[in-house]
């Protein structure tokens, strides 16, 4: 697998250069470099240690385990909203210190400004980047979600599913190089949330920046991602790399394939070892 | 589909009305066993007097002079109290520099500070907006500086990557996030504003509700003492009535229907 993941990186780097893969895909690399985070000035609870990977132009990068296992940790590193105790972190080879647009960010729920409507929730981004037409630029996007006939309410009059609709045309609107979403639907039913992952493909094909993806979801990390990192608890880090290059994303009965029902297995174990770990440790891993 | 809301209030008016038959009752019957205007003078007595002091034109007079010290009070406050609060709930140095002052002066109420407000004003307006300032100060200034200091992280991350300046986050995050808070401080600020009128007025002015209910009391007018109060205590809660009725402008994404 690992050999394939290579060619296949190759493959599309190869691709990049030679200006066969749409244009803003040649941004939006980022390479983590020996992280590790620890809090406390003693340093003595050690969240993430001795990560490192690099994460290709407009690739779709899942980090998939156990709550405790330092994937949000990994995400607000990229994003620059915490610094790493040791190694550093690089966005198309510029070092990362703080948020900045480079990134955008869907969180999980209640992320929206509640005192705005949906269009000046997405204006926003236009607006501080001094965007000639922000509201124009905002109305593409949220007929891009199809929520154009939405745009006057307020975030409380809309549903769970429409306000990460919203997130999501705003967190595009400012066309970052590499969008970090923290369980973006994670907290929508089942129904809603099968819906919006197809949404989030069908916008990824239109939009095409690198996606890193944080969930506990084995069914939703395997439909979505080109690749999965499974992540092992105490300390955090990377414990396997599975490559799929999307491969199951236009199956329409996904159970029905021997092979992702394998993979499925396969990871479900893995992070039961993980979470044990975590549940078997005489102060439950706090 | 006026009516209906037009209908709701005018029941809730009523229901209003029914709840101080009872106390009224209570006070005339109270006034008929004390049987002395100067101790207690009965309800029909201060009607006469409020419709005297309207004819004779002193209590319109009286009236005006408070409210534009609660209000010229209440809008220094205001100006003063938002931005600081704000300031200082963004950026630590200057929460660090001014939060040891407020904390001191807070404890300390209007009324010990009058009489420097007479030494350093005098009689009259000044040392009334002096006081309807501060009073109306912390309230606002600590609802402000809680409501800023209150924000979501999620809600200034994502800002930040959004593009927002210094400027922008103060402005559109930290301001509109506190503005429920500001708004309550605002409502409670004009309440205090409009108690330590009253206070200022007894002791420092020549004029306005207090002053008047103070030269009254010395005359053993005491019906127009009361009605003073009375006056007092309708404006108080028709302020609060229209603050109430003014949050749907301010908050509208607190109204809008699902």
């Amino acid at each position: 697998m690992t050999a394939n993941r290579r060619f296949e990186a190759g493959q599309r780097l190869r691709d990049i250069a030679a200006g066969r893969l749409r244009r803003h895909c040649a941004t939006g690399a980022v390479a983590l470099d020996d992280i590790s985070v620890s809090f406390f000035s003693d340093r003595s609870v050690t969240v993430v240690s001795g990560v490192s990977l690099t994460i290709l132009p407009g690739e779709f990068v899942t980090f998939l385990g156990p709550s405790g296992c330092g994937k949000t940790t990994l995400l607000n590193l990229i994003g620059g909203m915490i610094r790493p105790t040791t190694g550093k972190v690089h966005i198309d080879g510029a070092l990362v210190t703080e948020p900045t647009p480079v990134c955008n960010i869907v969180f999980q729920q209640h992320s929206l400004f509640g005192w705005m409507r949906a269009i000046d929730n997405v204006a926003f981004g236009p607006r501080a980047m001094g965007h000639p037409d922000p509201r124009g630029e905002a109305m593409r996007f949220l007929r891009l979600v199809g929520l154009d006939n939405h745009a006057d309410a307020y975030p409380a009059a809309l549903s769970g599913g429409m306000q990460q609709r919203v997130a999501i045309a705003r967190a595009l609107a400012t066309a970052p190089s590499v969008l970090l979403m923290d369980e973006p639907f994670g907290a929508l039913d089942a129904q809603t949330r099968s819906i919006m992952q197809e949404e989030l493909l069908k916008l990824r094909r239109d939009i095409a920046p690198t996606v890193i993806f944080v969930t506990h979801d084995v069914d939703e990390a395997l439909l979505l991602s080109d690749r999965i990192f499974v992540m092992r608890a105490m300390p955090g880090g990377l414990k396997e790399e599975i490559t799929l290059d999307g491969e199951f994303r236009h199956e329409t009965d996904v159970l029905r394939n021997g092979k992702y029902r394998k993979l499925r297995q396969h990871i479900l174990t893995q992070i039961r070892e993980e979470t044990l770990k975590v549940f078997n440790r005489p102060d439950g891993g706090r | 589909m006026k009516h209906p809301a037009f209908l709701a209030f005018l029941v809730s008016l009523l229901w209003f009305l029914f709840g101080l038959s009872g106390p009224l009752l209570v006070w005339w019957l109270a006034a008929e066993g004390v049987a002395n205007p100067v101790l207690l003078p009965a309800p029909n007595q201060v009607a006469a007097s409020v419709l005297e002091l309207f004819g004779d034109g002193s209590l319109a007079t009286d009236i005006m002079a408070s409210l534009r010290r609660v209000f010229t009070g209440f809008f220094i406050a205001s100006t003063l109290a938002v931005p600081l609060a704000l300031l200082m709930a963004c950026f630590l140095p200057l929460r660090r520099l001014f939060l040891p002052l407020v904390t001191v002066l807070r404890p300390i109420p209007p009324i010990a500070w009058i009489p420097l407000a007479i030494l350093w004003f005098g009689l009259g307006d000044k040392p009334s907006y002096f006081i309807t300032a501060l009073a109306a100060f912390f309230p606002i200034f600590l609802n402000a500086f809680a409501g800023a200091a209150d924000v979501d992280p999620r809600h200034v991350y994502a800002a930040r990557f959004l593009g927002a300046g210094r400027w922008r986050m103060v402005r559109h995050i930290y301001l509109m996030s506190a503005l429920p808070h500001i708004w309550t401080g605002l409502r409670i600020g004009l309440g205090q504003s409009w108690m330590a009128v009253v206070t200022a007025e007894l002791i420092a002015a020549q004029s306005g509700l207090g002053y008047m209910i103070q030269a009254n009391r010395i005359n053993l007018e005491t019906r127009h003492v009361l009605t003073g109060m009375i006056v007092i205590g309708v404006l108080g809660a028709l302020m609060t009535t229209a603050l109430g009725w003014c949050e749907k402008f301010i908050l509208p994404w607190k109204h809008q229907r699902q």
